[in-house]
């Protein structure tokens, strides 16, 4: 299995993702956890995952993922940093904590990009930058 | 599409239309009734001839005038109308409000199965782009929502496939204290991807919740609906009202009139109890700046009243209407009673009230239906309603279903006007262009009152 370091190509407009883990590993499971506090993403991003075979719970709140977190076992978590109760470092932690095989992909916003290296020390697995091409998210999710 | 270009904002792309996304799942799945098919496909011509048949003493010319008409501001629009008999079984369709920017495509099976984007198309080809098309300002495209993203972005996806250009669908939410949309002298700018303020030449809105003072009159930004649409009785069923007495004193030599429940407006908090009395011990109350069944109180007795007092405010004035009744009962006014006429009673002989949501588009020949669809109570006409019930169960039709998000709603309620449901709802042809005709006279009334109100002013620009 190829390693992916970078998932794709560089993109015609200018993106972040990296994928911090140097692991040959692909997501052969497919419960994926969204926290994002705008719903119109949660609920496009979960239409599109879905169609992609996986099976996507969303939580607009910090609060709301910790309690999806403490019912249910996740492969991977796509979380946004900034949320209206917690950030996403903190739901990492959770997480992590939780079930250290969850992977986790942490979103920012322009201006945001500051927070990776805490990001990659809380043990984040990837970092995408605002705004999300799903079809390159995608590709990221593969790349894990 | 890409997601979360700034807070609240996503950049729709052309090719991003996905119709699971659009539709309701039962609606995708739905086939329009052939009736319905056919209705929509009348000219003006035709739906004035029979709606003169149908009321021998209707002038024909008026009718016309009115189906061909040209609204100055209020070119989207959709009315909610119930399906009424009185005493001696005379049926008719009662407007019981009018909306603009009103939701409805999500629940419209394709008129053709060809064109895969159906009444969201036919709203922004024959209506959005004409006027986009001779607006003459520089800028972006946007979408402008605070309510109903399954339908407003397939509205961003429609208008970016029709322009081949990315389209900003913004939230404008109005608890938020950042919004990603502002004007300035008129002109809306949207934030974009670097948290800079991108110019906008022209926006659909479907911003649906006051303070309505965030969006500007007379803009420089092109806006389908502009605010002196809901300003006129768009959005406010009290001024709407006061359009519909002038509208009917206008035309009543002409035989043709808007329909309503008896209406009483800028009644005070104070005074609800003795309308009570007036209107025989049932009547509606509504907040007039309310929508989406928010706001709307039916009483038929004392504890009913007091509930619709506890929840509403002492200082605002209301408007009362009389209530369409489930069924007759000793003591009704003959003369003045209008009582549901129900669906078709179901294999267990329950009949519910139901209303026809009516959305309508101004194209270049003038009001064109667009979608329809019904919502039915969820408590039947014909049973006893039990202790501890409210009436409202029984009158009330609206679907949404309290902390949604735009895809959570009563699902069991919603009436498609398709081969499965339509004839559920013991509707014809000549009831559709009743409706039609009622629906087309509102949007008249309250474009008129626009006009009285702000001026006349070319619709392009």
């Amino acid at each position: 299995m190829p390693l992916i370091k970078m998932p794709f190509k560089p993109l015609a407009r200018k993106i972040l993702m990296f994928n911090f883990r140097n692991q040959a590993h692909n997501m052969d499971t497919n419960k994926i956890l969204i926290v994002e506090d705008d719903v119109v993403f949660c609920k496009l991003l979960t239409r599109f995952l879905t169609k992609n075979d996986f099976q996507v719970l969303d939580a607009q709140a910090g609060k709301e993922a910790l309690q999806l977190i403490e019912t249910n076992s996740f492969d991977l978590a796509i979380l946004d940093y900034r949320l209206p109760d917690m950030n996403g470092i903190d739901i990492l932690k959770k997480l992590k904590a939780k079930e250290n095989s969850t992977k986790v992909i942490l979103m920012t916003r322009y201006g945001d990009e500051g927070i990776a290296n805490k990001a990659v020390e809380e043990g984040a697995d990837a970092f995408v930058s605002k705004p999300i091409n799903p079809t390159e998210l995608l590709e990221v999710i593969k790349g894990l | 599409m890409k997601l979360s270009i700034s807070k609240n904002v996503h950049l729709v792309e052309p090719g991003d239309f996905e119709p699971t996304d659009h539709w309701y799942p039962r609606v995708l799945n739905s086939n329009i009734h052939p009736l319905v098919s056919y209705f929509l496909n009348l000219s003006h011509e035709q739906m004035t001839e029979r709606y003169q048949r149908l009321n021998p003493k209707a002038d024909k010319e008026a009718i016309l005038e009115i189906l061909k008409y040209q609204p100055s501001y209020f070119r989207w629009a959709g009315t909610d109308l119930m399906h009424v008999t009185n005493h001696e079984g005379n049926r008719k369709l009662t407007v019981i409000e009018t909306n603009s920017c009103p939701s409805g495509q999500k629940s419209m099976p394709l008129l053709d199965l060809n064109v895969e984007q159906g009444g969201y198309k036919r709203l922004i080809e024959k209506t959005f782009k004409p006027m986009v098309d001779q607006h003459q300002e520089g800028g972006a495209l946007a979408v402008i929502y605070d309510k109903n993203p399954m339908e407003n972005i397939g509205y961003a996806a429609t208008i970016a496939d029709v322009f081949d250009e990315n389209v900003f669908l913004a939230k404008f939410d109005k608890d938020d204290k950042e919004p990603p949309v502002k004007f300035e002298e008129g002109k809306m700018f949207v934030k974009n991807e670097k948290e800079k303020w991108e110019e906008i030449r022209a926006a659909f809105r479907y911003v649906t919740q006051e303070p309505w003072t965030r969006l500007p009159k007379n803009p420089k930004t092109l806006i389908l609906n502009p605010i002196e649409a809901c300003l006129a009785g768009g959005r406010n069923k009290e001024v709407a009202s006061g359009a519909y007495d002038v509208f009917n004193e206008k035309f009543k030599d002409k035989g043709i009139g808007i329909f309503t429940p008896k209406t009483f407006t800028k009644v005070p908090y104070e005074e609800l109890k003795k309308y009570l009395e007036i209107l025989g011990g049932s009547m509606v109350i509504k907040v007039p700046d309310s929508n989406a069944g928010q706001g709307v109180y039916t009483v038929v007795s004392e504890e009913e009243l007091e509930y619709a007092l506890s929840q509403i405010s002492k200082d605002d004035l209301y408007l009362v209407q009389q209530l369409i009744h489930s069924n007759y009962e000793e003591g009704l006014d003959k003369s003045k009673s209008w009582y549901h006429v129900g669906t078709i009673p179901d294999f267990k002989g329950r009949s519910y009230a139901f209303d026809l949501r009516l959305m309508m588009h101004a194209t270049s020949e003038g009001l064109r239906p667009l979608a329809v669809y019904s919502r039915r109570s969820g408590f039947p006409l014909n049973e006893p309603l039990p202790e501890g019930k409210n009436s409202w169960e029984v009158y009330g039709t609206n679907l949404s279903i309290k902390g949604e998000d735009g895809w959570t709603y009563a699902d069991e309620r919603l009436m498609l006007f398709d081969i499965r449901n339509f004839g559920q709802l013991g509707l014809g042809i000549d009831e559709l262009i009743k409706g039609f005709v009622q629906s087309a006279m509102a949007v008249y009334a309250i474009d008129q009152n626009a006009i009285q109100t702000f001026g006349k002013k070319n619709p392009y620009v």
